[in-house]
């Protein structure tokens, strides 16, 4: 029995800090969303893109 | 009124000179008159367009293609207003930073400048980010030949001679007496109280020069007529797309709503952050839909996901789509100079100019970083996507489009060892001319001159004005 408990503790304890860093890493994601720079020639021109473009 | 032979005239009169009649000469014969000031302008060339006239104007560029000097200016009544663009704005407060007069010191003859280019008194500045700014300018359609012609004919107070060249100036102890000018096969030598020097960029120093080799001491030998000079480099500098939808959503209530190109300026902080000198870029000057479908096609090939999004707006009069135009400020160079010509001389044995010049690795420089920057700006803002062109990106030398602004060669400045005139625009060393003009220009600013010119001319004429109420 003790052994189930300790168990569940442990499973409720990593889910909690699954949750917690899952939705801090979310939320700073939303807020500093990462572009990233991207240049590519064609034709004698160099194109300043972000790579999500491609 | 037009006067057909200065036999005519009664040269006595206390006229004050202006030679050349373009936008610089017009402005300050006006203001003059408007002070019941009467004045003579000399014109060398005829009231249209005469090809043996506009011959005269040749000249050799040594160094860096930069278009001809035959055919970039015009040699005719009203001058190079014969054919400009029409671009007005006024220059920046920071460009004034090397002059010896202020934005303020010019803010005064706004008014009448506007009135005389038939424009509003309204050149907004939209901050986009720290680096940019959406700009405005004011297009004027005057041709000041065409404006002023029945004007100056009626007139009792300005008087016109036109196939008049004036060779150089006479004068000693710091008083010019005399022009001499050639008309109808004859020399003239025409006295006045004030002089005023207003041919444009290239020939204003070539008369200087003239009148340095005519006179002994008249004018300092080591005055520096001709360097300095400048041009705005206007190149493009790639191409792109740009929403403007996305530039609203920016500037919100401030976003310039005007119809053809959108005009985007450099700001005084990226020149100092960046070591740069000014900046203007254009986007989509003439709407060109083999150009845009060209775009669109080498977008979808390096960007598909972004290119189909703007491939549906193709014909949408929110997307500017087209080649990026750059019209950059140039460093002023002392090795950049017109001279006269060793060799060849023109109809009345006066040397043609020789002009020294070459680009500046700064322009180039420049150029990328302006590209640069703004690329950067409207991917992550997307407000659209920006290609320089390889030879900007590898900072090789640009092709110029052409070198319409012809700027400095007798350059504002309070010493005579590297600057012709006083912050009066009058000659050092001497009491009564003055010279008009973009020659003036210490900078040129991303601005087109035209406007600027025009607000010298005035206070030139304002400057005139007070001395003569001084002395009555």
């Amino acid at each position: 029995m003790n052994k189930l408990r300790r168990k569940l503790l442990k499973f409720s304890i990593l889910q909690f800090i699954l949750i917690f860093f899952s939705t801090k890493s979310f939320s700073l994601n939303k807020d500093k969303k990462i572009i990233i720079h991207k240049e590519k020639k064609l034709n004698g021109f160099i194109w300043y893109l972000n790579k999500e473009d491609e | 009124m037009i006067v057909e032979n200065l036999d005519q005239l009664n040269l006595s009169n206390n006229s004050v000179i202006v030679v050349g009649s373009g936008p610089s000469a017009i402005a300050v014969a006006l203001e003059l008159e408007h002070n019941k000031i009467s004045s003579l302008i000399i014109e060398a060339g005829d009231e249209k367009y005469n090809h043996t006239s506009q011959k005269s104007y040749k000249g050799e560029i040594v160094g860096d293609s930069i278009g001809n000097l035959t055919h970039n200016r015009l040699r005719q009544f009203g001058g190079t207003s014969g054919h400009w663009g029409g671009w007005c704005r006024p220059l920046e407060e920071y460009d004034f930073k090397n002059w010896d007069i202020k934005a303020k010191d010019l803010k005064d003859y706004s008014d009448k400048t506007c009135k005389i280019l038939e424009i509003k008194n309204q050149f907004k500045n939209s901050k986009l980010n720290k680096y940019f700014n959406q700009i405005q300018f004011q297009y004027s359609k005057v041709r000041f030949a065409d404006k002023y012609k029945d004007h100056i004919r009626k007139s009792n107070k300005i008087n016109l001679i036109l196939n008049t060249q004036v060779s150089h100036f006479i004068g000693a102890n710091n008083i010019t007496d005399h022009v001499v000018c050639f008309s109808k096969g004859k020399e003239y030598k025409i006295k006045s109280k004030y002089f005023i020097l207003g041919c444009g960029g290239v020939e204003n120093s070539r008369i200087l020069l003239w009148t340095k080799e005519k006179n002994n001491n008249f004018i300092n030998p080591n005055s520096p007529i001709g360097k300095y000079w400048m041009t705005h480099p206007w190149i493009i500098g790639g191409y792109g797309v740009l929403k403007k939808t996305k530039i609203k959503e920016i500037l919100k209530e401030e976003f310039l709503n005007y119809d053809g190109p959108i005009h985007i300026a450099t700001s005084e902080r990226i020149g100092l952050e960046k070591n740069i000198l000014a900046g203007h870029a254009y986007i989509n000057a003439i709407e060109d839909t083999k150009l845009h479908k060209e775009i669109i096609k080498d977008l979808l090939c390096v960007a598909p996901k972004f290119g189909k999004k703007i491939a549906r707006k193709i014909f949408s009069k929110d997307l500017k789509c087209g080649n990026i135009f750059l019209n950059l400020e140039e460093e002023a160079k002392e090795s950049n100079q017109i001279q006269l010509h060793n060799k060849i001389r023109d109809n009345l044995n006066i040397p043609v100019t020789k002009l020294f010049y070459t680009q500046s690795r700064s322009t180039v420089e420049k150029a990328k970083i302006i590209l640069e920057e703004f690329g950067n700006f409207c991917r992550k803002n997307n407000l659209g996507r920006v290609a320089m062109s390889e030879d900007i990106y590898k900072l090789l030398p640009y092709k110029s489009l052409g070198a319409a602004h012809h700027m400095g060669g007798t350059r504002m400045g309070n010493n005579a060892s590297n600057s012709v005139v006083n912050k009066d625009l009058m000659l050092h060393d001497n009491k009564n001319l003055y010279i008009a003009g973009s020659s003036n220009f210490v900078s040129g600013g991303y601005s087109n001159p035209t406007y600027t010119i025009v607000q010298l001319s005035l206070r030139i004429a304002n400057n005139i004005v007070n001395k003569i109420k001084e002395s009555i």
